[in-house]
């Protein structure tokens, strides 16, 4: 069985489109176990019930965006592991060194395309 | 700025413009959420085969485009909040000579909530129900 086919991964985003494309993008490198929550509260609150392997969250969002989200995840022994990309804008180098320095695994900056997506899901998980 | 008695009053103005950007804001927000919908709903290999053919046609495609949009909805977001927060700011009585900037506006409903204190904001788009209705109608004269 391939790592796409057992992978779980969460997205995390408030904005309507871009968790859409995300989703979309998910979809079209086979990976079908996807849930989804509209910022970082809605996603602490889905990863209690449910863990994933992955979460794949913007930064901007409201209620919490996706350092606080990433931090609280870490500080939590039961979610500490999961692995973490943080979707980012084009000028956010501030972002992405606090998100390192909190244990974020990779970023994937916007705009993306399926195939940046793909390279930078698998140089967190392996070949999918 | 002149200081003269014969300009305009700039609290006014940015305080119109602060109306005006959360309407664009929210009309943006119901144009994105309306997308994010139709996205859920297609084929990921739809989208796909759509963003290789805006490529080959030198465009970059509407995954692009849509997060373009995202991008533009938080800027509308983003600006709303700074000019409301700025507007009290303005000291009372800052008067400015607006009327070479006056002519940039070419929307008359605009150029009224921007110069004309009390004014309703401009209409982006007619709400939910009645939208729909027109849109059965196939054709929207603005």
């Amino acid at each position: 069985m391939a790592l796409r086919d057992s992978i779980r991964i969460m997205v995390v985003d408030d904005m309507s489109t871009s968790r859409g494309l995300l989703m979309q993008a998910l979809d079209e490198l086979g990976i079908r176990q996807v849930d989804y929550a509209a910022d970082g509260r809605e996603a602490l609150t889905k990863l209690a019930a449910n863990p994933v392997h992955l979460v794949i969250s913007d930064y901007n969002m409201p209620q919490m965006d996706g350092l606080h989200l990433l931090k609280a995840l870490r500080e939590n022994r039961a979610t500490s592991r999961i692995g973490f990309i943080l979707v980012t804008g084009r000028a956010d180098r501030e972002i992405v060194e606090t998100g390192q320095r909190l244990g974020m695994n990779n970023f994937l900056r916007k705009p993306f395309s399926t195939q940046q997506m793909r390279a930078c899901i698998q140089a967190v998980v392996g070949a999918l | 700025m002149t200081g003269r008695e014969t300009g305009v009053d700039l609290a006014a103005i940015v305080h119109g413009l602060a109306k005006v950007l959360h309407g664009a804001h929210a009309a943006g927000r119901e144009v994105e959420e309306c997308y994010g919908d139709l996205i859920r709903d297609i084929p990921s290999s739809t989208l796909s085969e759509a963003g290789q053919a805006a490529r080959k046609a030198g465009h970059p495609g509407p995954g692009a485009s849509l997060q373009e949009l995202d991008r533009l909805v938080q800027v509308l977001d983003n600006l709303a909040r700074f000019v409301t927060a700025l507007a009290p700011e303005i000291p009372a009585g800052l008067r400015v000579e607006a009327a070479p900037a006056r002519d940039e506006i070419l929307l008359r409903d605009l150029a009224a909530c921007l110069f004309s204190p009390g004014a309703a904001e401009p209409a982006f788009r007619p709400a939910g129900a009645e939208r729909a209705a027109e849109a059965e109608d196939g054709v929207h004269l603005f």
